[in-house]
């Protein structure tokens, strides 16, 4: 074979040489963008966010009308489950690809056991640039046990209004936690609790509310809070995530966590009453177990509110998208919006913080803003948020952990080959990480049934608790069918209790 | 220099700054310690200690703001009263107001509440939250008003107060050798931060 490419070639060529390593930064000042071989990862987690609520998912209220659009573009999934009902143990699953049992954060605000410090997403995609941000304190208590991995941990405060935090971060920026611990006992006046200040914590108190006073007109409820801040827009998170991500070096792996629409449900002006006596009506259902009967018309005010507040994270992530995309980033990413759990209005209880394993409280929206994807695709198969880290390691070229406990999504990978399995959430908020669980709930949904299997409350007397409902035919979970289906019932708490053994036998 | 010298000498200056500490050093102290057992329980003895400390750093730097606030109160007391009676009545003050703040946070920490009839009252007013100041300047006047009273008007009790003042001053410079074990803690914690 005749060989054309001469030595005088190579050297002609070889001229070009110091030109290409110029380029990449002339196209950049150019504003020619070559296209991007990694591509970016953003996680876009929304508190408390139960898939109940979102018109997307068919709830009676037009809460999500701009992300109903957007989904025109996404893959949508229907039937998608957080691990838990609360924040610490579904937002460790969604970072670690592991069930609670495992990954063992299940008392609120811990983190996750020390096996898995560095097993986690952010571990996965450790040739990115790491970046993490949440208003939740638990959140950042989880971000602390990963923070090795994380290249960027905005500090929470950071994106709150003034704050005195801020001042005591940034004098002790070497030992954040423990400064600002004790500037909290210091200095904040709480019902119930003495301050170590006499004076100081009047002062600052007054120069917070001044703050808060002068946003007050556009939320007519108060400023969104959370923890010891004094106020925090989504507006200023959205703005300052789009900036940050536009000026940093690609590929970015970027995990948002923040608190709307989580309580306390503070919906702006605009939103303000929208779904104030409309024509909704409140499914009538009896007071669980666990639950003290509540105000029926209290439930139906609080559930109007926390709609009201959905139309505010609707609106901010529709201006997220919108930036992403005329910034030319979203081409070259995979957005992902989710929950960490959800939010009950029913059954006597208002919130998350209940022993209950109920639909509102654990099924949660999860949409796939895939790289140049046009149209809509819908999945109904049951998934779980352990799916999501072996998921994004999948499509962007990785190996999926051994470790993960989750399964690559449908369509990434053949629906057919995608696993008849049980999704488990659960709660076992007492349960510390080397102990076994002595008392916990469990919700585990198989095909069309969904198991509730509740142990160990001394409301039970130590006996166990366990109700079959049919979801497919009654999604609203109405009517318990354990008599009706007793094998069914009898064969879906065999495997819970054998994943319990499991779980609980290494530290029996 | 020479307008402060009218009205406060140097040890008077180091007396009005311990008066101020001193308050607010126990009353920081008791919470700081109170809340060891807590941090301990949800971390180490060595973040316990840490916020021990920070509470300990944080009520000096408050008793230096409390000092300078008080002061230049001090201006207000005619230059016919000696510098002693000056810090003497600063100091009836300062206990006064700090006895004042203590017993506003055990009405919000403990519960206690005002009767349903008085809250009516001042509802009844345009402003209630001006009302609510200016019931309290009238309740309060008289007993500034008196305790400055016994200063001024008493030997014996200008001489109780100095007495007490000097008490305090002693007990205060143990207080004051903690701050300086804190602040060590509290700078240790940040080198060792910023090497991790």
């Amino acid at each position: 074979m005749k060989n054309d490419f001469s030595r005088r070639d190579f050297l002609k060529i070889s001229g070009l040489l110091p030109f290409s390593f110029l380029a990449p930064s002339l196209a950049e000042s150019l504003g020619i963008r070559a296209p991007q071989t990694k591509k970016n990862v953003i996680i876009i987690v929304f508190d408390a966010w139960s898939a109940y609520n979102i018109s997307l998912y068919g709830y009676a209220r037009d809460t999500t009308p701009t992300i109903n659009k957007l989904a025109e573009r996404a893959v949508v999934y229907h039937n998608h489950y957080a691990t838990s009902n609360y924040t610490t143990s579904g937002t460790a699953s969604i970072l670690t690809g592991t069930l609670p049992w495992t990954h063992r954060a299940m008392r609120p605000n811990t983190i996750v056991s020390s096996e898995y410090l560095d097993k986690s997403i952010y571990s996965v995609f450790n040739d990115y640039h790491r970046m993490s941000y949440s208003h939740n304190e638990w959140v950042n208590t989880l971000f602390d046990g990963f923070q090795s991995n994380i290249d960027e941990w905005i500090p929470r405060l950071d994106l709150c209004l003034f704050s005195s935090y801020k001042v005591i971060q940034n004098i002790f920026k070497n030992d954040r936690d423990i400064s600002s611990v004790a500037w909290q006992r210091y200095s904040e006046i709480k019902k119930n609790d003495f301050s170590y200040s006499l004076f100081l914590s009047r002062l600052i108190s007054y120069f917070e509310e001044k703050e808060v006073q002068r946003n007050d007109d556009q939320f007519p409820r108060g400023l969104p809070t959370s923890n010891t801040d004094n106020g925090f827009l989504l507006e200023h998170a959205v703005d300052w995530l789009t900036n940050r991500i536009g000026e940093i070096a690609k590929p970015v792996f970027g995990y948002f966590h923040f608190l709307p629409p989580h309580e306390p449900y503070r919906p702006p002006v605009e939103f303000s009453r929208r779904f104030f006596r409309d024509a909704y009506q409140n499914i009538l259902k009896p007071a669980d177990i666990f639950m003290e009967p509540g105000g029926d018309f209290d439930i139906r005010k609080q559930r109007a509110i926390y709609d009201e507040f959905i139309l505010y994270v609707d609106r901010e992530f529709g201006r997220l998208y919108r930036a992403l995309e005329s910034s030319g980033i979203l081409e070259d990413t995979w957005l992902v919006l989710t929950s960490d759990h959800g939010e009950g209005f029913e059954r006597g209880y208002i919130g998350h913080m209940v022993n209950a394993m109920y639909e509102p409280l654990i099924r949660v929206p999860l949409m796939i803003f895939e790289p140049g994807r046009r149209s809509r695709l819908d999945v109904h198969e049951k998934t779980s948020a352990i799916d999501l880290l072996p998921t994004l390691a999948h499509v962007t070229g990785k190996d999926v952990p051994a470790w993960s406990e989750g399964e690559v999504l449908p369509p990434y990978r053949q629906q057919s080959e995608f696993p008849e399995r049980g999704v488990y959430s659960m709660r076992s908020h007492e349960t510390d990480k080397d102990s076994p669980m002595k008392a916990a709930s469990i919700g585990f949904v198989k095909g069309r049934y969904k198991l509730h299997y509740y142990f160990g409350y001394s409301v039970l007397n130590s006996q166990k608790l366990i109700k079959l409902y049919d979801i497919e035919s009654d999604p609203e979970e109405l009517s318990n069918i354990v008599d009706k289906e007793p094998e069914i019932a009898r064969q879906m708490a065999d495997e819970v209790e054998n994943s319990v053994g499991q779980a609980n036998k290494p530290y029996l | 220099m020479k307008t402060i010298s009218k009205y406060y000498s140097r040890s008077n200056l180091w007396a009005l700054f311990l008066l101020c500490a001193f308050p607010l050093h126990v009353w920081a102290m008791i919470f700081a310690f109170r809340d060891i057992s807590w941090v301990y329980a949800r971390t180490v003895v060595w973040d316990a200690i840490g916020v021990l400390s920070y509470g300990m750093v944080f009520a000096l730097v408050e008793s230096v703001w409390l000092s300078v606030a008080v002061f230049f109160l001090g201006f207000l007391i005619s230059l016919k009263w000696n510098s002693e009676l000056r810090v003497a009545t600063l100091g009836a003050v300062i206990f006064l107001v700090s006895l004042i703040a203590m017993l506003v946070q055990f009405y919000g920490a403990l519960g206690w509440s005002i009767s349903d009839s008085v809250i009516s009252f001042f509802v009844l007013f345009a402003h209630p939250g001006r009302t609510v100041y200016l019931v309290l300047l009238i309740i309060l006047s008289p007993i500034v008003a008196g305790t400055i009273y016994l200063v001024l008007g008493t030997g014996k009790g200008a001489q109780v107060l100095k007495d007490a003042i000097e008490k305090i001053s002693l007990l205060m410079m143990v207080y004051l050798v903690l701050d300086l074990v804190a602040l060590v803690v509290v700078i240790i914690r940040n080198i060792q931060g910023s090497v991790k």
